[in-house]
C-alpha cells in the first residue's frame, strides 16, 4: 500500500539504465548510419555497372547494325566501289549508306536521276533526304537473264529537289519523288543509259568514321560525319593501356585470318571484330571499404554481308 | 493498488527494431530493383539478338520459297508472306515482296520476338534485293555423275552439243553460243562395257575423276528445292502418268496439276488454230517426281522442261525428254527396246549405269530454254542485303 502511494519512482530510471540505454542507442546508430552507407554505396555501384553495361550492350547492337552492310570492292568489273576506305586498331572510315530509292522514270540524261524514296522501317532512322554532299550507288542492269553482268554504277551528287513523277507501277501512280543531280558527268558513258530501267535501286551515302577519341579526360566511341568532328556514341570507355584500347577492332579475311590494319588488306576483309571495352564514371565501392573504376567488355563480330562470297 | 503495467513503459526499441527493418528492407529492394534492371537489360539483348535472327530467316524462306506469281504481280505491287514461327522458339516473321521491275525484286523481312503472350519484346528488319534469273545448273556434259559411271549395251552418251531436231529448235536456238563438251563426266570411276556397242563421244568423251562434277552438284542442290516449290506438277510414282503428250484445251495449252500428262510439245506434235500453231512448243514444265525411296520409271512419250527426280530414275520406256533432268538418286538405263533420248544435260548424284538403248546428248540450247522458263530469285551478286 505504501508503494502505491508513492508514484515519483514508478516513471524513473536509474543512472545506469539511462546509461546503458545511451550506448545501446548509440551502437545501433554507428550500425544504422554503417547500413545506410553501405547501401547508398552499394545502388551507386549498381547503378554505374548497369549504366556502363547498358551502353556496351547499346553499342554491341549498333555498330555491327552500321557495319555490317559494307561492301568490300571485288576484283571484278561488277562492283569495284569498297565502301571501307580506312582502317586502323580504333577507327574505321566507309561509306554509310543513308538512303534507299528507286528509280521513278528512264533517263536520256546522264547527269540527272528522279527517285522515288522507299519508306524505310522505324529501325533505319538514320536513313534520310539525299544532300549535296552524299554519293550515290545506282544498279545497271546488264543481261536481263544473267547476274553475273550487273553493276552499281558510283556518282556524286551535287544537289537535290523535290518533285513529282509519274511511277510505272501497276497502275500507274504519281508519286512523291526527287530530283538528283550528279556531279561531274554524272553517269560514266561506258555505262548505256537504256540500261538505267524504272525500279533500279539506288543507294546514297555519307562518309563517316567510326573512332576513338579522347575528350574531357575520358575516352569516347565517337562518330565523325563526312570529315567533321567526332560526336560521342559510346562512353566512357577504359582507358588505352599499350595496345588494349576501349574501342578495338580485329579485321579478318575469309579464312578466318586477322589482318594488320592496313590499308593493302582491305580488299581481303570479310569480317570485323568489335571490342568495346567500358569503365564506369566514377569510383564506386569495390571490396573491403576501397572505391575503384568497374571495368567490363563486350565483344561482336560483323559478317560484312555485301562482301564477295570468297 | 497499482502494478506496473508494461503499456507505460517508454522506450524506443520498437521504433528502432521498425526502422531497421525499413531500411534493410529498402536495401534488399535496391538491390533486386537494380539486379531486375540488369536482366531486363540482358534480356533485351537477346530479343534484338532473336528479332535479328528472324528477320534474316524471313529472307532465307522468301529465297527458298520462291513464287513465280511475286515477279508477275505487277511493278510496284507487293505480295506478303504472313507471320511465321521459327519452329517453336520466341522468334517470328513476316516479308513483303515488290516487284521493281521486271527483273528486280525487293524482299523485307521484318523479325520478332515475342512472349509467351504474342507480345512483342523486339523487332527488327532487313531486305535483300532478288533478281529474277533463270537458274544456273553448272552442267557441261550430256551426263554428270557424283559417283561411278559405266555404260555398255547400246547406249549413247554424246558431248556434241546439238541443236534438237523438230519444233522451234533451230529458230530459237540459232542466237545462242553452242561448245561441245565431254559426254560423260564423272567424280569417281568411268568404264565402258567390251560387250555390245556403247558410243560416247567427244574430247575427251569421257572424264572420271572429274573435280567439276561437286561445283554442278552444288549448284543443282543450290535451285533443287526451290525448283520443287516452284513446280508446274508434284507427281509421285503412283500418279505418275504411263504416257505423256501435249494436251489443248481449245487452241489453247491446257497446263498445270489438272494435265499431269501434258509435258509439254518439243516437236510440234499438236497443232493449234488451223494446224500451225502449236500451242504447247512453248511451254517447259517443272515437273518433280516423288520416287518414294523407290525408283522412278519415266513415261512414255515426249516431254520438255525441268525434270527433277527425288529418288533413282530407270530409263526403259523410250521417253524422249528436252531439257535437263535432275535425278538425287541413281540413274540406269537397260533393255533394248524403244530408244529414249534425253537432250540437254542429266545431273545423276549417284552412280550411273548405262546399259540399254537410250541417247543421251548434250544440248546447252534444251538446257538453256528450259532454265529460261523456270525464272527464280536469286539475290544480287553484288550489293544484295539492305538494312531496313
Amino acid at each position: 500500500m505504501r508503494d502505491v502511494m508513492r508514484p515519483g519512482r514508478r516513471g524513473g530510471f536509474t543512472l545506469v539504465e539511462v546509461m546503458v540505454a545511451l550506448v545501446l542507442l548509440g551502437m545501433v546508430s554507428v550500425v544504422l548510419y554503417q547500413t545506410l552507407i553501405s547501401t547508398q554505396r552499394i545502388t551507386d555501384a549498381l547503378h554505374q555497372r548497369g549504366k556502363m553495361q547498358s551502353g556496351l550492350r547499346a553499342g554491341g547492337l549498333t555498330v555491327p547494325g552500321e557495319l555490317q552492310q559494307l561492301t568490300i570492292g571485288s576484283s571484278s568489273t561488277l562492283d569495284s566501289v569498297t565502301d571501307v576506305s580506312a582502317v586502323t586498331d580504333t577507327s574505321i572510315t566507309y561509306r554509310a549508306m543513308r538512303g534507299f530509292y528507286t528509280l521513278c522514270q528512264a533517263t536520256a540524261d546522264a547527269t540527272t536521276l528522279t527517285a522515288v524514296r522507299v519508306l524505310p522501317s522505324p529501325f533505319t532512322s538514320e536513313y534520310r533526304t539525299p544532300v549535296a554532299t552524299d554519293s550515290a550507288l545506282i544498279f545497271w542492269e546488264g543481261d536481263t537473264l544473267s547476274t553475273y553482268d550487273d553493276a552499281w554504277i558510283p556518282v556524286g551528287i551535287s544537289g537535290v529537289a523535290t518533285t513529282t513523277c509519274s511511277y510505272p507501277s501497276s497502275p500507274a501512280a504519281t508519286m512523291a519523288a526527287y530530283t538528283i543531280g550528279l556531279s561531274g558527268s554524272g553517269i560514266p558513258s561506258s555505262y548505256a543509259l537504256g540500261k538505267l530501267t524504272p525500279g533500279a535501286p539506288i543507294r546514297t551515302f555519307e562518309t563517316d568514321q567510326l573512332l576513338l577519341y579522347a575528350s574531357g579526360g575520358s575516352e569516347w566511341l565517337g562518330l565523325s560525319v563526312n570529315g567533321g568532328a567526332a560526336e560521342p556514341v559510346l562512353g566512357p570507355l577504359a582507358p588505352t593501356s599499350g595496345t588494349v584500347y576501349g574501342f578495338q577492332l580485329t579485321y579478318y579475311d575469309s579464312s578466318g585470318t586477322a589482318l594488320t590494319a592496313t590499308s593493302a588488306n582491305i580488299p581481303k576483309i570479310r569480317t570485323i571484330g568489335v571490342m568495346l571495352r567500358g569503365v564506369t564514371s566514377a569510383r564506386v565501392a569495390a571490396a573491403g571499404r576501397t572505391r575503384a573504376l568497374i571495368y567490363d567488355s563486350l565483344m561482336a563480330v560483323v559478317t560484312l554481308r555485301n562482301a564477295p562470297r570468297n | 493498488m497499482h502494478p506496473s503495467r508494461p503499456s507505460d513503459e517508454r522506450g524506443i526499441a520498437l521504433v528502432l527494431a521498425l526502422f531497421v527493418l525499413v531500411v534493410i528492407a529498402a536495401l534488399i529492394g535496391a538491390v533486386f530493383f537494380i539486379a531486375q534492371l540488369e536482366v531486363r537489360t540482358g534480356a533485351n539483348t537477346v530479343s534484338s539478338l532473336q528479332a535479328a535472327q528472324a528477320a534474316d530467316a524471313g529472307l532465307e524462306y522468301a529465297s527458298a520459297n520462291w513464287s513465280r506469281a511475286w515477279a508477275q504481280q505487277g511493278v510496284g505491287n507487293t505480295t506478303g508472306i504472313d507471320w511465321v514461327q521459327l519452329g517453336g522458339t520466341s522468334g517470328y516473321f513476316s516479308d513483303s515482296i515488290t516487284e521493281l521491275n521486271d527483273q528486280l525484286l525487293m524482299v523485307r523481312s521484318f523479325g520478332d520476338a515475342r512472349d509467351g503472350s504474342g507480345g512483342v519484346l523486339a523487332s527488327r528488319a532487313g531486305g535483300m534485293l532478288f533478281k529474277v534469273a533463270p537458274p544456273d545448273f553448272g552442267l557441261s556434259a550430256a551426263v554428270t555423275v557424283q559417283g561411278n559411271a559405266s555404260i555398255g549395251g547400246k547406249d549413247t552418251v554424246s558431248g556434241y552439243d546439238v541443236v534438237p531436231s523438230g519444233g522451234a529448235w533451230s529458230a530459237n536456238c540459232a542466237s545462242l553460243t553452242r561448245s561441245d563438251q565431254p559426254g560423260i563426266r564423272a567424280s569417281s570411276n568411268f568404264s565402258a562395257s567390251a560387250s555390245g556397242s556403247p558410243k560416247y563421244f567427244v574430247t575427251p568423251s569421257s572424264s572420271a575423276s572429274d573435280t567439276s562434277v561437286t561445283t554442278s552438284v552444288a549448284k543443282v542442290n543450290g535451285v533443287f528445292s526451290t525448283l520443287e516449290g516452284m513446280a508446274d506438277l508434284s507427281l509421285t510414282t503412283s500418279t505418275l502418268p504411263s504416257t505423256v503428250a501435249p494436251v489443248l484445251s481449245g487452241h489453247t495449252c491446257a497446263t498445270g496439276s489438272s494435265n499431269p500428262d501434258n509435258w509439254g510439245d518439243p516437236t510440234y506434235a499438236a497443232s493449234g488454230v488451223d494446224g500451225t500453231s502449236h500451242p504447247c512448243a512453248s511451254y517447259f514444265p517443272i515437273i518433280y517426281v516423288d520416287g518414294g525411296g523407290g525408283t522412278v520409271m519415266p513415261p512414255s512419250g515426249t516431254g520438255q522442261g525441268i525434270l527433277l527426280v527425288n529418288g533413282n530414275l530407270k530409263f526403259n520406256s523410250g521417253f524422249k525428254f528436252y531439257g535437263v533432268v535432275l535425278v538425287t538418286g541413281k540413274v540406269s538405263a537397260s533393255g533394248g527396246g524403244s530408244t529414249g533420248n534425253v537432250y540437254g544435260a542429266l545431273l545423276s548424284q549417284g552412280d550411273a549405269t548405262l546399259n540399254g538403248n537410250e541417247r543421251f546428248d548434250y544440248s546447252s540450247c534444251a538446257m538453256t530454254l528450259a532454265a529460261q522458263a523456270a525464272l527464280i530469285g536469286r539475290p544480287l551478286t553484288v550489293r544484295p542485303y539492305i538494312r531496313f
